[in-house]
């Protein structure tokens, strides 16, 4: 500190040039709510990249099961059970795309050339001799889809729940929240294994049963924000020029908690896969011919210790998957809500 | 308090009643009755069985009779286990699952804290990241993808411990470790920010000024402030570990609660699957009413008087 004295010397000091035409000007470009929340979304790596990977899993969702040349659900049992195995990839043999399996007594074998078979499997086969590439695809396609309906039927029911009781308050509003808390106070998980008792598995009662308890947190949220917005000018202002309530609701207040219904609906996605998988896993899942990746993964439970990969591989899927997702509705949330910014 | 122990208790109450009734007319919406199994029997043997059980009686009587042999405790009997009583067939079930629980919620806790608190006290090196990626990782895989995994690569290629079964301790720790990750990552998360936001209070600041060490601020100053809040997360994650617990029973063959009602659902056998959901539901209430309880009792600032709360 001491030393510092003698650096300062007296042109240090000079008036600065101040231009008063200069002084009002903006020297970043103004941003709006959506450019700076891309701003602070592209600074959290984790949730880019997670991004890019959700993006080429949605697209392979699609395109994965075109690109194998075998078909879903053909079965060919002389091809059963068979490793996984990639063109160009065989050779290299720390990586799981060799053709081998393993015996009991620990010895390898080339499956492929073994059973004198001259084909490529990019993922394997399970036991019916179903290609597992586009078995695989096709599960994480269902599995996306459940989650996606799932999520966008609590938003619609949690928002539209939500709104009315926080915007018509009084005795409705407590009414309203009393049901929220029973509704609550149920485990989800008994509430949705004895939806799909009563529905039948399928892919349509999955989503109901998910929908029924899925909503509840989204209403909360959505409710504090209505009562917070309730009382400012803008929502005066609109009242005062008319606007009728269903307005002031919807374009209004919902516009302005965009933020937030968007950070409980990317949370709400992965819980929505967890329960998927989990309730396949349980035998209440979908049934074949159709699969998602937690059926796979149940089927793969079967022959786990012969056939490893048929597990293995739509176990990985899921967890890439719900990370992604994780990672992705973390840096949104850094992102967007304004208590999270530093 | 009194009051707003009495207002909890007759919440509960209502929440088990509402759970109870939902769960004894979903069970009688659902198609096929618990004997279609059993193809040798004549249809007037199948009418008798099903006049023993009291299934002919209108729903309403059914209802009744239900309500009230469970507000006696009587579950009904299974129809699945030669007619043993569901309180008795639970009951024979619930030790493994308990000590499964228990286990997998101390790992959890002492585990999960143990990360959060250093993560904290290191923040931005490679031991915080590293606690954030096995929090991230254990936040978002689901438990039975752990299970499986662990099964594999642990017990069938390594060998270190059984792969399956329920036979004494060793047979314990796979399960426990798969159960565990999810309060793992919740209570590091969780830890990690309290504490964060623990240090950064002026007390730490007075008691850093005055010279007390690293280890009394950290530990004795700043750990037993930033636990306060991890206690509510205790519940949801408990309530979590039941779910977990199905699939990992499944998977590890624990006859435990969970396994038998992944069972049940398969073979329609009603009265288990109703008990155990009233268990399930029970339990449930009881640990978010003990987690509330307790809260108010560790924090001063929160301590519910005389009502005046609500």
């Amino acid at each position: 500190m001491i030393n510092k004295e003698n650096t300062i010397s007296k042109d240090m000091f000079a008036p600065a040039h101040v231009d008063p035409s200069k002084s009002e000007k903006i020297a970043k470009p103004s941003l709006n709510f959506w450019q700076d929340s891309w701003f602070r979304v592209r600074k959290n790596k984790a949730a880019v990249v997670s991004m890019v990977i959700l993006v080429i899993l949605i697209i392979m969702a699609f395109v994965g099961p075109l690109l194998s040349p075998y078909a879903s659900d053909t079965q060919n049992t002389k091809h059963n059970n068979l490793p996984p195995r990639i063109q160009g990839l065989e050779d290299v043999h720390w990586l799981p795309f060799d053709g081998t399996l393993t015996r009991r007594d620990g010895a390898v074998y080339n499956a492929y050339e073994v059973r004198k078979i001259d084909a490529y499997y990019w993922f394997g086969t399970d036991n019916l001799g179903r290609d597992l590439f586009a078995r695989t695809w096709e599960g994480t396609q269902v599995s996306l889809f459940i989650a996606f309906m799932a999520a966008l039927i609590d938003m619609l029911i949690g928002v539209s729940y939500g709104a009315i009781s926080g915007y018509l308050g009084g005795r409705t509003d407590s009414i309203m929240q009393r049901i929220i808390e029973v509704i609550v106070g149920i485990p989800n998980l008994i509430v949705v294994v004895l939806m799909i008792i009563v529905l039948k598995p399928g892919i349509m009662p999955i989503i109901i049963a998910l929908s029924i308890t899925g909503w509840t947190s989204m209403a909360r949220v959505v409710r504090g924000q209505v009562l917070k917005f309730k009382g400012q000018e803008f929502v005066l202002a609109a009242k005062t020029l008319g606007a009728s309530d269903t307005s002031i609701i919807f374009k209004h207040m919902i516009p302005n908690m965009f933020g937030v219904i968007i950070i409980n609906t990317m949370f709400s996605i992965p819980s929505a896969i967890f329960f998927e998988a989990f309730l396949s896993f349980i035998g209440l899942g979908l049934q074949d011919p159709h699969s998602s990746l937690g059926t796979l993964v149940n089927d793969g439970f079967v022959s786990m210790i012969a056939f490893p990969y048929q597990m293995i591989i739509p176990s990985v899927m899921i967890a890439l998957i719900m990370v992604c997702f994780n990672l992705v509705a973390d840096g949104l949330r850094d992102a967007l809500d304004p208590k999270m910014r530093d | 308090m009194a009051k707003y122990l009495l207002q909890r208790f007759i919440y509960m109450i209502i929440t088990l009643f509402i759970v109870a009734s939902i769960t004894f007319f979903l069970m009688k919406l659902i198609p096929g009755s618990p004997f279609n199994t059993f193809q040798k029997l004549s249809v007037v043997q199948q009418n008798l069985l099903l006049e023993k059980y009291g299934l002919k009686d209108p729903l309403p009587v059914q209802y009744f009779n239900y309500m009230k042999s469970l507000v006696m405790g009587d579950l009904g009997v299974s129809f699945q286990f030669n007619n043993t009583p569901v309180t008795e067939l639970l009951g024979n079930r619930i030790g493994p699952s308990a000590i499964l629980g228990l286990q997998a919620m101390v790992l959890g806790a002492i585990v999960g804290i143990f990360l959060g608190t250093i993560s904290a006290l290191k923040q931005n090196t490679w031991i915080d990241y590293g606690s954030t990626f096995i929090a991230v990782i254990g936040k978002s895989i689901p438990s039975f993808i752990f299970a499986g995994l662990l099964q594999f690569y642990i017990a069938v290629k390594l060998g270190w411990f059984p792969v399956m079964l329920w036979k004494g301790p060793e047979y314990t720790v796979l399960p426990t470790i798969a159960l565990a990750m999810f309060p793992i990552s919740i209570a590091a998360r969780f830890m990690r920010t309290e504490m964060i936001d623990v240090l950064g209070s002026d007390y730490i600041t007075l008691a850093k000024a005055k010279g007390a060490s690293f280890w009394q601020i950290s530990v004795k100053h700043a750990l037993r402030n930033a636990l306060i809040p991890v206690v509510t997360v205790m519940g949801p994650l408990a309530v979590s570990l039941m779910t977990g617990s199905l699939v990992i029973e499944k998977i590890f063959g624990i006859p435990g609660i969970g396994e038998q009602f992944v069972k049940s659902i398969s073979t329609n056998d009603y009265p288990v699957i109703m008990g155990t959901n009233l268990l399930f539901a029970a339990l449930f209430v009881v640990i978010i009413l003990v987690v509330d309880i307790l809260y108010g009792i560790i924090d001063p600032r929160i301590r519910i008087s005389g009502g005046k709360a609500k």
